[in-house]
This record gives C-alpha cells, sequence and structure tokens, in this order.
C-alpha cells in the first residue's frame, strides 16, 4: 500500500505567490495560478513579477504609497519561480504577480507575503542599552496522560505484542 | 576565583532512518555508526569523569528523531545485529592480519571497543541510551536540551503554526522523556527568524543560540559582543557562537582534527579489501561501506597513509586540550575587563563531528574536562541555564534573521537544487493548520489520520534532506524521503477531506513513520488554546462583566451583534457572562438568554436628554447595577467593556474588585470624522485615551484599528491584540430559496449580478463603483448592479447614475433587514465594498460566508480579510479603472470566481468563527489575568 517511489503533484490547483529569503542581498519568489485564473489571464499578455521595496512596518504587503518598484521582470513562458538578487539587507519587500491590460495598465492578480533581509553589519545605534529580566518560569508538564502505547513502534506496544 | 565561563554545547542529531520495510537499509547505518563511534564513547567520557570526581558542565541537545531512535525497539534489536556483525568482522580480522603485529593489536583495539560498547548498549542501558543522558542529568553535569520535532528549518516554513508545531512538538517529546521540559532549544541550523523567540516563550523555553553574527548584527549593537547572552523583548535569552573555539575545531585545515597523528576517516577495510573477503559483513553481501576498521593515520596531505597508533593519537589530543584551555583563559581574561557581565565562551559542535569524524574527539572532551576541573582557575565550565540563573537581566536586542550554515543564511536549505521542496513543504503546511481548525476535536479513525498527517508533514521538514541535495551525497534518498512524507500526507488529507480514510493505510504509516506517539494535531490549529504553560495552573473558566450599552433585540449598530455572538461563544467555552446593558422595552430586567445573563438598567435610570449626562447617568447605574449581579453570582475574573461610552463604569468595576479591564475599540471618534474638531469631539477622545491606557489589555478589529489606536493614545507595544470579528453563516440561509454553493456562480440570479450593501455616505465608496460600472458593462453587456442600503448621499448617488447613463442598469433597494440581505446574496455574482474608511468590513465576510466572490478596497480592515487574488480581489480605494477591472473578471470568468468563492468559504469557517474568536478573546483574558 506505501508506495516507494511516489510522484509530487505537478500543481495544487491554488492561487499563490510566496517570497522566501535566502541570504541578505537575495530572495527567491515561486507561485502558482489555479486553471481558473490561468483561463483567466489567457487573453492578456505575458506575466510580469514586480518586486517592491516597502517601508514602514504593517503585518501585510500594503502598497498604499509607503513601497517603490525596485524591478519588474517580464516572465519568460512557462516559469514558476525566481530569484532577485543584488537586494540591501536590512529591509522589507514584496512582490505581485500580474499583467498588463489593453489599457496598459498593470493590474496584479497575486500580492505575496511581505518579507525582510536581514541586516548585516554592527548597528549603529549608540548606546542603547535596555535590560530584559529572561523569562525563567518553569513551565508545567503537559496535563495530558503519556500517550506511549498508542503506536506501534512504541515501547509499549511491542510489550503488548509480545504478550498476546 | 574564576573570570569566565565555557559553554561546552554538543548538538546531536540524526534524521529520522527508521526502515521497517525491509532490513539491510543502509540509512539506517547511520544511526548505528554514530551510537557506535559517538554516542557511547562520549557517555563513557562522561561517566568516567564522574567516577574520577571531576566536576564538569556540558549542553547535550538531543533531536527529537535520535531520541525517537534510542526507543525504538526495531533499531534496537538491528543495531545488536549489527553490532554482531561488526564484531564478527573484528574477529575474523583478528585472524586475517596474524602476520603483522601493528594491524593486528589495532584489529583487536577495535574488537575490543565493539564488545564493549555490546556490553554498554544491551546490559548496562537495557539498549536505551536515554536512561544514560537521564542518569547524567539528574547528577548536574549535562544540561540536556532539544531541537526542532524534526529538525525542521524554521526560517524557510510559511506559516507560524507550522514552526510552532516543530517546537511546541519537541518540547512536549523532550518532557515526556525526562520528565521536565528543556530549559533551552538549540535551532535547527541555528536557524532563527523573526517570532522565533516568542513560540520559544509559549513553550517555557528560556534560551537558544545563534551564531555570532546572529547576535553581533543585532539592532542595538551587543555591549558585550558575543561572550555574553542578550535577550529578546519576549524575555527569551540568546546566546552566540564563538568564533575563536569554533575555528580550532571545526577548520578543515588548521582545527584539531586534522592533525597528523589522528586516525584517517577515509581509509577502511570496507573499501581496501576483497569483496569476497567482505561479503558476510556487507549489506546485501556486495554494498562496499564504512566499516569502522581504519587502521592508518592522516600522516600527511598526500595519499601515503602509516599505520594509526592510538597512544600518539591520545597525547596529541591532551595537547589540542591544553592548547583549547589556554586560549579560552587568554580570551576570558582579556575580554572580562570591559564586560559588564562575565564572558561565557560558547563553543557548539555537533555531537557526531566526536568519536565518528574526529575518532579522538571524546578523548580530547574528557581530557579537556579534567584539566578545566584540576589545572586552573580562570575558567569554569557553565551551561546556559546555569548562567542565566545568575545573570537574567539582559540587553535587549532585536535579532536579524541567520543561521549556521555556509553564508550564515539559507543559502544552504535555499538554492537552485532544492527550492522545488517548498512549494510543497508550504502547501502541506497550509492544508494542515486547516485540517486542524476544520476538524477541531476528531476522535477514533480521524484523529489517527490527522495525526499521521502531522507527523508525515514534519518527516518531509527535517532540513536534512535540502542539505543532503545541495551538497550531494545520497541525493536520491533525501528526494524519495521528501517525495514518500508529503505523498502520504497528501493522500492523507485528500481521505480525510473526502471522509474516507483507508485504515490499511493508515495502519501501515503508523507503523512506518511511528515517531512522536503522543503527537496531537491541534498543536497546528491556528486557534490552539492555552499555551503550554497554562496547563494545569491556568483558569479553565471566566466568569465576565461585558459591558456594552446595546444588545439584541435593540440593535442600533454592529456592536450590538458582536457581544451578542461574543457572548455566546464563550457560553461554548464552559464561561459565565453577564452582560450589563441599556433597557429595551418589553424586555425584562434580567433574563437568561441562550446561556448569557442579560442585565438592564431601569429605563428610569436614564432620564437625562443631554447626550453626556445621559452616558454619566448609563455607567453608575452600570456600576451599581453589577454590584447586585457580583452580589448574587460571586466576584468576577474580569470585566469587558466595549468602546468609551461604558469606560467609567469599566474602571469602577475594576477599582472595586481589584479585577483586570478588558476594553475593545470598535470604532474611534478620530476615525469616525476625520480628526477631532468641536468640544464633544475632544470629550469622547479624552475618554477613549483613558480607557485604553488604563485596560490591562486592549482588543481591535483589525491591523489597521490597532494601529489607529496605538498611534492615537500612545499605547505601550503588544497592549493591544487583533481579533476580528466572527460571522455565524446559519444567520445567513433563512429566506433563500437554495443552499449557498461556489458551483451555481455562473447561473445565479438570472443575469450577472453585483451586488453592494452599506450606508450610503460618501466614505462607502459607491460613487467610485458607479463610475467603474459602464466599463463592466462593456465586457459583460447583461450586468446589473444592486445597490442596497440607505443614508444621506443616496440622492447624489441616483444623480450620477443618470449623468453616467446607467438607468436600467443599476437598482437601489434601500434598506434591507436580515432576510432581504440573505436574498440579494442569493442572487449576486460578485459583491464589491468599495469604501475608502472601513474599521473592519463585517459585510465582506457576510458575502464570503454566503459564497459570493468579493472585492474590496485595499483599506482599514478589508485588506485583513482578503488576500489578493486568492479568495477574493483587492484594488486601492477611489480607483475606479481597477474597480471595473476586477468586476468584469470575475463575471466573464466563473471558473476563477468558483476557486476564489471556495477559498473564500475555507477562510470563513477556519478563522471568522465565532467560537475560535472567542478562543483567542479568552487568551487575551488569560494574558489579562496574569498581570
Amino acid at each position: 500500500m506505501i508506495t516507494e517511489n511516489v510522484c509530487l503533484p505537478g500543481a495544487y490547483q491554488e492561487n499563490t505567490l510566496v517570497l522566501l529569503v535566502q541570504n541578505p542581498e537575495v530572495i527567491f519568489a515561486y507561485w502558482e495560478l489555479s486553471n481558473g485564473q490561468w483561463l483567466a489571464v489567457a487573453g492578456y499578455g505575458g506575466l510580469h513579477l514586480r518586486l517592491y521595496e516597502i517601508n514602514g512596518n504593517g503585518p501585510g504587503c500594503w502598497l498604499d504609497g509607503q513601497g517603490k518598484l525596485w524591478t519588474e521582470i517580464n516572465l519568460p513562458p512557462f516559469t514558476s519561480d525566481w530569484y532577485f538578487c543584488d537586494l540591501s539587507p536590512g529591509r522589507s519587500y514584496c512582490s505581485e504577480l500580474g499583467y498588463y491590460g489593453s489599457d496598459h495598465v498593470f493590474y496584479p492578480i497575486l500580492r505575496s507575503n511581505r518579507v525582510q533581509t536581514p541586516r548585516v553589519g554592527l548597528s549603529s545605534r549608540p548606546g542603547e542599552h535596555a535590560l530584559v529580566a529572561v523569562d525563567l518560569t518553569v513551565a508545567a508538564a503537559p496535563a495530558q496522560e503519556t500517550a506511549t502505547g498508542q503506536l506501534p513502534g512504541s515501547i509499549d506496544f511491542y510489550r503488548r505484542q509480545e504478550h498476546n | 576565583m574564576s573570570t569566565g565561563y565555557l559553554a561546552l554545547v554538543m548538538h546531536a542529531h540524526l534524521p529520522f532512518v527508521r526502515h521497517p520495510e525491509r532490513p539491510d537499509y543502509l540509512e539506517e547505518r547511520w544511526f548505528f555508526e554514530a551510537v557506535t563511534e559517538c554516542y557511547l564513547p562520549l557517555i563513557e567520557v562522561f561517566e568516567g569523569l564522574v567516577g574520577d570526581g571531576v566536576d564538569f558542565r556540558l549542553t547535550f541537545s538531543l533531536s527529537p528523531p535520535l531520541l525517537t531512535m534510542f526507543t525504538d525497539p526495531l533499531l534496537q534489536r538491528r543495531y545488536l545485529d549489527y553490532l554482531d556483525t561488526m564484531i564478527r568482522l573484528g574477529e575474523s580480522e583478528y585472524q586475517r592480519t596474524a602476520q603483522d603485529a601493528e594491524l593486528r593489536s589495532l584489529a583487536l583495539f577495535y574488537l575490543g571497543k565493539l564488545k564493549g560498547a555490546r556490553r554498554m548498549f544491551a546490559e548496562k542501558y537495557d539498549c536505551n541510551l536515554i536512561q544514560a543522558f537521564s542518569a547524567l542529568q539528574a547528577l548536574g553535569k549535562l544540561e540536556l536540551i532539544t531541537c526542532g520535532a524534526t529538525h525542521g528549518y524554521l526560517p524557510l516554513m510559511r506559516t507560524k503554526e507550522a514552526m510552532r508545531a516543530q517546537i511546541g512538538t519537541a518540547v512536549d517529546y523532550f518532557t515526556r522523556h525526562f520528565g521536565r521540559p528543556p530549559a533551552g532549544m538549540w535551532l535547527p541550523e541555528c536557524g532563527y527568524t523573526s517570532g522565533v523567540d516568542q513560540l520559544l516563550k509559549e513553550f517555557g523555553v528560556h534560551y537558544f543560540f545563534v551564531d555570532t553574527h546572529g547576535l553581533l548584527h543585532a539592532d542595538p549593537a551587543p555591549v558585550n559582543g558575543v561572550l555574553a547572552p542578550a535577550a529578546c523583548r519576549s524575555g527569551v535569552a540568546v546566546f552566540a557562537r564563538d568564533p575563536e573555539s569554533s575555528r580550532q575545531v571545526w577548520d578543515r585545515q588548521a582545527g584539531y582534527p586534522g592533525d597528523y597523528d589522528y586516525r584517517e576517516f577515509y581509509r577502511d577495510i570496507g573499501y581496501d579489501l576483497e569483496l569476497d573477503y567482505l561479503k558476510p559483513f556487507l549489506p546485501s553481501g556486495n554494498i562496499r561501506v564504512d566499516t569502522g576498521f581504519k587502521y592508518y593515520r592522516i600522516t600527511g596531505p598526500g595519499p601515503h597513509k602509516e599505520i594509526y597508533r592510538p597512544e600518539a593519537a591520545a597525547r596529541r589530543s591532551a595537547e589540542h586540550a591544553a592548547n583549547f584551555l589556554f586560549n579560552r583563559r587568554q580570551q576570558v581574561a582579556f575580554h572580562s575587563r570591559h564586560m559588564s557581565l562575565p564572558p561565557v565562551v560558547v563553543a557548539p559542535y555537533d555531537a557526531e563531528l566526536f568519536g565518528h569524524w574526529w575518532y579522538e574527539g571524546p578523548q580530547w572532551v574528557d581530557q579537556l574536562c579534567r584539566k578545566i576541573y584540576a589545572e586552573q582557575d580562570t575558567v569554569r565550565m557553565t551551561t546556559p541555564g546555569e548562567y542565566l540563573q545568575k545573570h537574567r537581566e539582559l540587553q535587549a536586542v532585536e535579532l536579524p534573521m541567520s543561521s549556521w550554515g555556509e553564508g550564515g543564511y539559507s543559502l544552504v536549505w535555499l538554492n537552485p537544487g532544492n527550492d522545488w521542496i517548498y512549494r510543497h513543504l508550504h502547501h502541506a503546511e497550509g492544508r494542515m493548520v486547516d485540517l486542524a481548525d476544520l476538524h477541531a476535536g476528531a476522535q477514533g479513525l480521524k484523529r489517527r489520520a490527522l495525526n499521521q498527517a502531522a507527523r508525515e508533514l514534519l518527516l518531509a521538514q527535517s532540513s536534512d534532506w535540502a542539505f543532503i541535495i545541495k551538497v550531494g551525497t545520497v541525493v536520491q534518498y533525501a528526494e524519495k524521503r521528501i517525495r514518500e512524507h508529503v505523498y502520504r500526507f497528501n493522500r492523507l488529507a485528500d481521505q480525510i477531506e473526502q471522509g474516507n480514510i483507508e485504515e490499511v493505510f493508515l495502519n501501515e504509516l503508523e507503523h512506518a513513520d511511528n515517531i512522536f506517539p503522543g503527537l496531537d494535531f491541534s498543536i497546528y490549529s491556528r486557534h490552539r488554546q492555552g499555551r503550554y504553560r497554562d496547563y494545569g495552573a491556568g483558569r479553565a473558566h471566566f466568569r465576565i462583566l461585558m459591558l456594552s450599552w446595546e444588545y439584541p433585540p435593540g440593535t442600533v449598530g454592529g456592536l450590538a451583534r458582536h457581544v451578542y455572538d461574543l457572548s455566546r461563544a464563550l457560553i461554548r467555552h464552559g464561561d459565565e457572562v453577564h452582560v450589563i446593558t441599556c433597557p429595551v422595552p418589553g424586555e425584562d430586567a434580567y433574563s437568561l438568554q441562550q446561556g448569557v445573563h442579560v442585565h438592564r438598567l431601569a429605563p428610569e435610570q436614564l432620564t437625562a436628554a443631554d447626550f453626556l449626562t445621559w452616558v454619566g447617568q448609563m455607567n453608575r447605574g452600570m456600576s451599581a447595577l453589577s454590584d447586585r449581579v457580583t452580589e448574587q453570582w460571586g466576584r468576577p475574573d474580569l470585566v469587558h467593556a466595549h468602546d468609551w461610552l461604558v469606560g467609567e463604569a469599566g474602571l469602577q468595576i475594576r477599582d472595586r474588585y481589584g479585577v483586570p479591564l478588558v476594553a475593545t475599540i470598535h470604532a474611534t471618534e478620530h476615525g469616525r470624522n476625520h480628526g477631532i474638531h468641536t468640544a464633544l469631539q475632544r470629550h469622547i477622545h479624552s475618554r477613549e485615551a483613558q480607557l485604553t491606557n488604563e485596560a490591562v489589555r486592549v482588543i481591535c478589529c483589525s491591523n489597521y484599528m490597532a494601529e489607529e489606536v496605538t498611534g492615537l493614545f500612545g499605547l505601550p507595544d503588544g497592549k493591544v491584540r487583533v481579533i476580528p470579528n466572527g460571522v455565524d453563516p446559519a444567520n445567513l440561509l433563512a429566506g433563500r430559496s437554495r443552499e449557498p454553493d461556489c458551483a451555481d456562480l455562473d447561473t445565479r440570479g438570472g443575469v450577472p449580478t453585483v451586488l453592494f450593501m452599506g450606508r450610503l455616505v460618501p466614505e462607502k465608496g459607491v460613487q467610485v463603483l458607479l463610475e467603474s460600472f459602464p466599463a463592466v458593462l462593456s465586457r459583460v453587456p447583461g450586468a446589473r448592479l444592486v445597490v442596497a442600503g440607505r443614508g444621506p448621499y443616496q440622492d447624489h448617488l441616483q444623480g450620477r447614475v443618470q449623468e453616467l447613463a446607467l438607468e436600467g442598469r443599476v437598482s437601489f433597494a434601500g434598506f434591507v433587514d436580515d432576510l432581504g440581505r440573505n436574498r440579494l446574496l442569493e442572487q449576486a455574482r460578485v459583491a464589491v465594498f468599495p469604501s475608502l474608511y472601513e474599521p473592519f468590513g463585517i459585510v465582506a465576510l457576510e458575502a464570503m460566508a454566503a459564497r459570493v466572490p468579493v472585492i474590496v478596497t485595499d483599506t482599514g480592515g478589508l485588506q485583513d480579510i482578503v488576500e489578493h487574488g486568492v479568495d477574493g480581489f483587492k484594488v486601492p480605494p477611489e480607483n475606479a479603472g481597477m474597480l471595473g477591472h476586477y468586476t468584469a473578471e470575475l463575471l466573464a470568468n466563473p471558473l476563477l470566481a468558483q476557486e476564489l468563492c471556495q477559498k473564500a468559504w475555507r477562510k470563513i469557517i477556519t478563522r471568522y468563527d465565532w467560537y475560535y474568536i472567542a478562543t483567542e478573546t479568552r487568551d487575551v483574558y488569560r494574558e489579562a489575568g496574569e498581570r
């Protein structure tokens, strides 16, 4: 029943655009479009991937005038991921995947999560030395009973099998 | 008197390599070799030190997969078989080398080690090495800690829930084995990313480690450099790797392990001797592997190798230990002069380095501990836990993302060779989180399937697979493991969703991937209730005084609805809720409504015509009424006030009973009026400021509101919590002729219908919607727009309809009640909410719950609700062109509309269920009670 050498699904039929930080200067993006979205974009030209540098600390990817377009890639066909290189450390980024309408307006169809590249070098904030007390509270043990013996492979399980 | 400390840290980890499907699985040998060459020799060293009265300290991280393999009966049996084979090989080698005294003494040396290992493993520890570690911990010599559940690399996970499952499962598993939670955690690959510290705190972990730059590049810069811990603002301590001591051991060229007298790892009889001779001892009789019989020393850089001499190597390891100690003494003495805390040199190593790669490593540890104890006073050994007991006030810093991999960040686990794994892992993460929410409380077969799905996801996440693919060693095996676990996860998830779980399949997976017997899938829930530390200690149920000026019947706005739904949901959690509110004609002064105690003021208490006087009367009345409630029902656990109107009563009750005050701010005077312009507004604004400052926690319904409230009233970070409004899909059914279904989108309502609901005021943006509509009509000629609601802007809007020549295309439905709303939603193919200002946007949730795809403006609370292109579309406010474009897209592409509709529905039931909203509210109550 457990098949060895199984394949991974080619697609999950979902719309998703995800950014991951590789290092302070490189961000990886991958995406997938659902069948419905593919049908919808078929009438337009190719897909474009935009990367914005975002200011502010909001949790989402808010583009209301806070971000600046860092780059835009006219994606080759059949692309499903991209590496953005030469970025700045210690900045927030967010991406949009979209197409241009006949009115030459960019219409994003997906917006990514927001990521931050790690800052590098010694911080120049001078002399700030706020203290925080480390929380040394010892956590209570979980309330549930120890659940060994439920699964084959656990010691109790095997002991039971041997008895039977 | 010592000047500073050395914290020697060993991280022991192997991926879960247990293959019951057939014997002789090559990868299981990783475990067997590590037991023989690393874990047993290290235990032997520690026990020797204890026996000789040497006081030493060492921090030892045991990863959960390793703990599982230590206790697994199948692997224990197979290890004994393996040892027996190796002992037979040793005996054969003893015969074979009869003509060569030097080789023969080495063969005998290894044979003795193997026999010793067997005795120790089988007889002394009854095949379970956990006992040995446990005993050393009990003696206070080892500080045992743990790692991520399957060594999943946290910075590349997509959801907080997946990180929580890695951390929480590990802590839980460790606690089950050792009877107490781990004080610290070795983050897999030292991978830290923002938020990890909060999850560690949630599970009671006091400290973790980062690589040197992980602390050095913190903001602000660490005043003590990397030779003292700092702390995240969450109160979790962070220790950084010391680069000097690292280099001395790790460095390929200059490091100790490369010394010419040490044993050469790459000369093994498994590769050197005839296959015919080796046959009986090799897996499958023909696969050449490392046997551990290695007869040569490193000798030099070239291929020529001379015989290994254990005594010479032992002398070397003693010299290296002395050198290491000398350097630490210098380091500590030099730096202590400039530091505000005693220096602690953190020297972390993979445990598998010692004995396996660096054969003499355990001896070096032995010598080092002895010398530190007996030969000097400058440096003492310590553990992070011990250090923190003496120094818990640390500098607060914000850490950047970092790891100890090549380059210091995520390159090793994310590069063109292995980046393809993340879409599969992320998909599984999201699906697991949804499953945990959709099947909360599942029992029996379904529960088992959910738990197994969680195990498969965890196993797929091991950082080892991406690492192996990157370094190109056993790539096929790593890829196979990822494929298999993802496949097993997806197949289980399909079966759970379709309600047809194949028990035979599940049984097989439970046998094969039997890690974490006690795992509970609910750790993946977004709404996981109660933090770990609250088990047993926390309060199970609350008695809550809920203050709201309005409560149904007698609804004026959304606030009444909110308090009504929240109170009923709290009842489902077993809480006792007393709502204190204004009178409504025909309602009793006290009533029990669906479990909620509703206490109303008397109408004669509220006589004032002047608004503020009336508010004063109401607050005095509520305060007095709360006394009567308390007299009859007992002291409340907390008081929860909704908006400034009831703030005064909230404060009085708080002071009188000494209970925490929680406030929910639904909207602000400033936001409603785009600023404060009048004396009355100023008064209300100051009341809001007072309430939010005095309350111990403030709840807002959106990130937008939280930011507004925090900024307006200058509240400290962490005081305001965002908990969205909920929606009850059952309320959207009455009046409909059919069940809501995303599948009927292309036929609904006869003609393609776009719906707006809301008050007709400029900030709801209907004027933008009207402007967008001609473009919609040019692509979807039959479309129509229904505008439901009333308000002062109606005449203007109707005028715009004429100016835009939209007569016959746009209809104004006027005010609609709940039934009317439901009927309109049943006809709609798209719902549009083009607000310019919107604190939350409950109508968008209602449309999503009624299976109508939504388009909202990217503003206020609406921007939290919709994920663009995933479960709806978002457009910038006042952008008619974009609005028209996406409206036409959804009308013209029913398959896309249906996909977004389904995602939106899933979001409603996994995130906006009132039961979950109440769960999150209770977490805030619990926090408020702790303060």
